[in-house]
């Protein structure tokens, strides 16, 4: 039997005795190895039947035992696990072991959680299509010739197979809810400061958050309720409110919902799945009009040039010298040893960060980085006005279907244009849940709302409408 | 301490990490910019400077920088110095230290570079001012003043070693502006800023055009050596850390710290002319060392405060004439507070205060043993010694004009007291009274 | 435009190499032109918004003891050695 329940069904089949966490982490196990073709995963937990055993045992002795005990749970490589490599999918990190955990990791292992693996992932995170991984692209499920989105593709695939029943991802302009739709799981990105971000290497440290993926909405609640809310080690979260699952929010009657006019899709088969969104949100009495955010015509820009500078200035720090791999000194002054050092990054994380070489330095200042700050604030205010009258904002998740492995590799700006639904939550800050709602070619689309900064748990708890019998 | 014996993933910069603020640096800031009569932000924003180098661990510095308005922890301040000179202060900002490099075998990076990351991630204040300085002299004292701002505020320990350092720039005949790094001590400073003057004045006698430079000091060489990297490389790529937020400093913020704030040394300058009567000149001095000044508060009574404080400036501070002497000194506020009664009730001379008070510095002890002990000594070693002067005239002119004659009178003084003086001491006094 | 000597030099100072230069320098470049469309934006006059926080809310000045971390190549004393510096 493959492990197909959701968390919340897991929690309660193990805790209740109905079934135990060694066998559906053995389950999950020979899921691995019968979808290993697909590549969704870096690193594996040898230890995953020994650690379930014990929590069996636990509950035998009638212990109490935590919230996601011996649910399967994998961890995107670029969030650092003390007991597990963190790579980042780069030979830069090749076996790297970080002295320790997360924030999320800490968190989640309270809970009895057991992490399962380390999920694929494009180098660093920077790409939207899994192939720029150092150890090679993950597939799509559900079709091998077309790429599971990015840069969470290992964590997308790795729910979307039952290989784990939640994952965590990263998103910097849309890292999970891309291979989300791509894969028809659901993805959740929170509010920026929402999850403690200590822990998570960093690609684009000022818009990126940790977000979980699950089969269903409820799952991502209780994961949110578990890993969100203020953090000792990382300043940004020290005014955010955790997602609580008891609270119950008071849903607005009849919500106003903005459809976002700059983000409509160009293919009409994925734009009457957007239709077929708003039809069934209105015959659940919201009211849905059409709102124009001007700013996002300039979001990919912006969205780039801050990235290509955060990332030319986040990966300095990988020199060779503190950690990292065997290089003899021998025969080299300092900065050429670093130099020959960072040969490994791969093509496409040079080309950001000579791009962000070029952006924030003395010449180039005004011309681009600044402006690039001024788009995100003026979309920021843009989007807050929006917010006051409108609860929510709906686009699909992608413009596009999942596209084929090779087809935009070369050619860097066709590939950002991917992101342009996406990087606006971002750049802004706001919460944004990608849910799986319809197939196009058998492959699956999805449909993304946004809600104002803070309001997590009232998007997560709006969504069900959207999201509940799409399994 | 160990190298790399106290470090942390965060000081590190591993993977992963995030810069944690600590908020008693940003008071401790605050309060220092205060001081400077600067001016502070309504809020505090980080930048990072990037550049490759190994005492770097992420290979960029979280520093201020003023891009977006006055966000730096002070800015645009003034400050006097012991001499009444003007300094203006252009910008303080907090930052992170780096690590520390040695080198092996040699000390021009030309060996093995050794790397201690301990004190990397330290809060670290750069008080960068405008070019206000004409002496190496002027700018040692100006470290003077702003160690003992530092020392008043109680806010970091400046005569740690490394704990104070400075780079120091240096143009003659509005030629070239030359940097110099890696000055560890006030005395180095003095040095290296003299160093470089002569270098660049000859330069220009010469006629030979001064590079625009960065030099690095030499502290066992003691001379000023250029370093290799070329200016035209370094773009920092100034742009904002968002892992730190804006830290806002509202007025109740600034209230409180002004609150917590020790009395400024302009205040307690003020407050000793008025309330003890004490010469502005006196005050300057003392005011000029918070030792000298806890010492003062803590052993005065109206009665004896103006002797105390004519004791500390001329006597204690005449002959611990360094800031490390004095701190090394063994003279307790009970010494001075005796002292001055002796010498308010007659019962001793300044100039055997001096003596009782230079022993006590050196060696510490009771008051009341070195004056029984030093009766035959002191007292009685003055008349001795001035009445052989003036049973000698002859050897007494020879000793002022070909100092070694003064044995011949040492000599005389020794058998006079059968050997009890001691030989330094009437050598001493034997100086002096031959001066007058 | 960016030349391969712009590429060249902006390589350096990241500490990277770059084999093919002319694709480098094709692609940076087209990075670059697209984000020119940021000129039409409008955004001059806009003032930056940024998170707040409260000096209150950050970290205690407390010592937070940490096992110690080995790193790379330390030698028996503890220093790092690193290579020569030009």
């Amino acid at each position: 039997m493959i492990p197909a329940q959701t968390a919340t069904e897991l929690v309660r089949m193990i805790s209740s005795g109905e079934t135990t966490a060694e066998y559906i982490i053995g389950q999950t196990l020979k899921q691995i190895e019968d979808t290993s073709h697909l590549h969704a995963f870096l690193h594996m937990n040898s230890n995953a039947i020994q650690q379930a055993k014990e929590i069996d045992h636990r509950i035998q002795r009638g212990e109490k035992v935590g919230r996601l005990a011996g649910i399967p749970i994998s961890i995107k490589d670029n969030i650092c696990t003390k007991q597990y490599p963190t790579t980042c999918a780069s030979h830069m990190l090749d076996g790297y072991m970080p002295p320790y955990d997360a924030t999320v990791i800490r968190r989640i292992l309270d809970e009895d959680a057991i992490i399962i693996g380390k999920t694929n992932m494009d180098e660093f995170a920077m790409g939207l299509s899994t192939e720029f991984s150092a150890y090679g692209p993950t597939l799509n499920p559900h079709n091998t010739e077309v790429v599971p989105g990015g840069s969470s593709g290992g964590s997308a695939v790795s729910v979307a197979t039952h290989t784990s029943a939640i994952s965590l991802g990263s998103d910097t302009g849309g890292s999970v809810r891309n291979p989300a739709s791509f894969c028809g799981v659901v993805g959740f990105k929170p509010t920026y400061g929402m999850i403690s971000r200590y822990g998570l290497i960093s690609y684009a440290n000022s818009i990126e958050q940790i977000g979980p993926m699950a089969r269903s909405i409820s799952d991502i609640q209780l994961c949110m309720s578990i890993v969100s809310g203020p953090d000792v080690n990382d300043n940004t979260t020290a005014n955010s409110t955790p997602v609580s699952l008891s609270e119950q929010y008071n849903a607005t009657e009849n919500p106003k919902i903005g459809i976002i006019r700059q983000m409509a899709s160009k293919d009409t088969r994925i734009q009457n799945i957007l239709n077929k969104a708003i039809e069934e949100l209105s015959s659940h009495g919201c009211q849905c009009d059409e709102v124009s955010l001007e700013m996002v015509d300039y979001s990919v820009a912006a969205y780039y040039t801050i990235t290509s500078t955060e990332v030319a200035s986040n990966l300095a720090r990988y020199d060779n010298i503190r950690y990292g791999y065997d290089m003899d000194y021998t025969g080299y002054e300092y900065h050429q040893y670093v130099t020959k050092a960072r040969a490994r990054f791969g093509a496409e994380v040079k080309r950001r960060m000579i791009a962000g070489g070029f952006v924030p330095s003395a010449g180039y200042a005004g011309r681009y980085f600044l402006k690039a700050l001024k788009v995100k604030s003026r979309l920021t205010r843009e989007i807050n006005r929006t917010f006051e009258e409108y609860d929510y904002l709906i686009s699909v998740t992608v413009p596009i279907l999942p596209f084929r492995i090779g087809e935009k590799i070369d050619d860097p700006v066709s590939m950002f244009l991917v992101d342009i639904n996406t990087v606006t939550a971002n750049l802004t800050g706001k919460p944004a849940i990608s849910i799986p709602y319809g197939v196009v070619d058998g492959l699956p689309v999805g449909i993304q709302i946004m809600a104002n900064s803070m309001e997590d748990a009232k998007l997560l708890q709006f969504s069900h409408i959207l999201g509940d019998d799409t399994q | 301490m160990v190298p790399n014996s106290n470090t942390c993933p965060i000081c590190l910069g591993l993977p992963g990490t995030l810069p944690l603020l600590n908020s008693e640096a940003v008071r401790h800031g605050v309060a220092l910019a205060m001081s400077l009569n600067c001016t502070t932000p309504e809020s505090l924003a980080f930048f990072r400077k990037n550049y490759f180098y190994p005492d770097l661990p992420k290979n960029y510095q979280i520093t201020q920088f003023d891009a977006y308005g006055h966000t730096s922890i002070g800015g645009n301040g003034t400050v006097n110095t012991d001499d009444g000179t003007e300094i203006r202060i252009r910008r303080i900002q907090l930052e992170e230290d780096p690590g520390r490099l040695t080198y092996e075998g040699g000390n021009d990076g030309r060996q093995t570079t050794l790397v201690d990351y301990n004190r990397a991630g330290v809060p670290l204040v750069e008080i960068v001012t405008e070019p206000d300085f004409d002496s190496p002299r002027q700018a040692r004292s100006f470290m003077n003043m702003l160690a003992d701002t530092i020392k008043n505020l109680d806010i970091a320990d400046p005569y740690l070693d490394g704990a104070m350092r400075a780079d120091g720039n240096v143009s003659v005949h509005d030629g070239n502006k030359v940097e110099i790094k890696n000055i560890n001590s006030f005395h180095d400073l003095e040095k290296a800023l003299h160093y470089e003057l002569t270098r660049q004045n000859s330069l220009y006698e010469n006629n030979i055009t001064i590079q625009q430079e960065t030099r690095h000091w030499d502290e066992r060489r003691r001379i000023t050596i250029s370093s290799r990297t070329k200016e035209a490389e370094l773009d920092y790529r100034y742009f904002l850390e968002a892992d730190i937020p804006w830290v806002d400093l509202d007025d109740d913020t600034i209230k409180e710290i002004s609150a917590n704030m020790p009395e400024s040394t302009t205040a307690r300058r003020e407050r000793y002319i008025k309330q003890y009567n004490i010469k502005p000149q006196v005050a300057n001095v003392l005011i000029s060392d918070t030792r000298c000044c806890r010492l003062f508060e803590e052993a005065l009574t109206p009665e004896t405060a103006l002797i105390i404080a004519n004791i500390l400036t001329t006597d204690f501070m005449g002959v611990m004439d360094t800031r490390e002497k004095r701190a090394a000194s063994q003279i307790t506020a009970e010494h001075l507070s005796k002292i001055a009664t002796l010498i308010k009730s007659n019962k001793i001379t300044r100039a055997v205060a001096k003596d009782v008070l230079y022993k006590i510095a050196k060696k510490g002890g009771d008051i009341d043993d070195i004056l029984d002990a030093s009766s035959y000594d002191t007292s009685k070693l003055y008349d001795i010694i001035s009445d052989t002067l003036q049973k000698e005239p002859q050897a007494a002119h020879e000793a002022r004009i070909n100092p070694p004659a003064i044995n011949y009178l040492v000599g005389i003084i020794m058998r006079e007291t059968r050997g009890a003086a001691d030989p330094q001491e009437v050598l001493r006094i034997l100086g002096e009274l031959l001066k007058e | 435009m960016i030349t391969e000597d712009d590429i060249k030099q902006v390589a350096s100072m990241m500490r990277l190499d770059i084999e093919d230069k002319d694709d480098y320098t094709k692609k940076v470049q087209r990075m670059l032109e697209y984000f020119d469309v940021l000129d039409s934006a409008g955004v001059q006059d806009e003032a930056i918004l940024v998170q707040h926080i409260n000096i209150s809310q950050l970290r205690a000045d407390k010592h937070i003891p940490h096992d110690t971390i080995q790193c790379k190549s330390q030698d028996k004393r503890g220093h790092l050695r690193v290579p020569r510096l030009s």
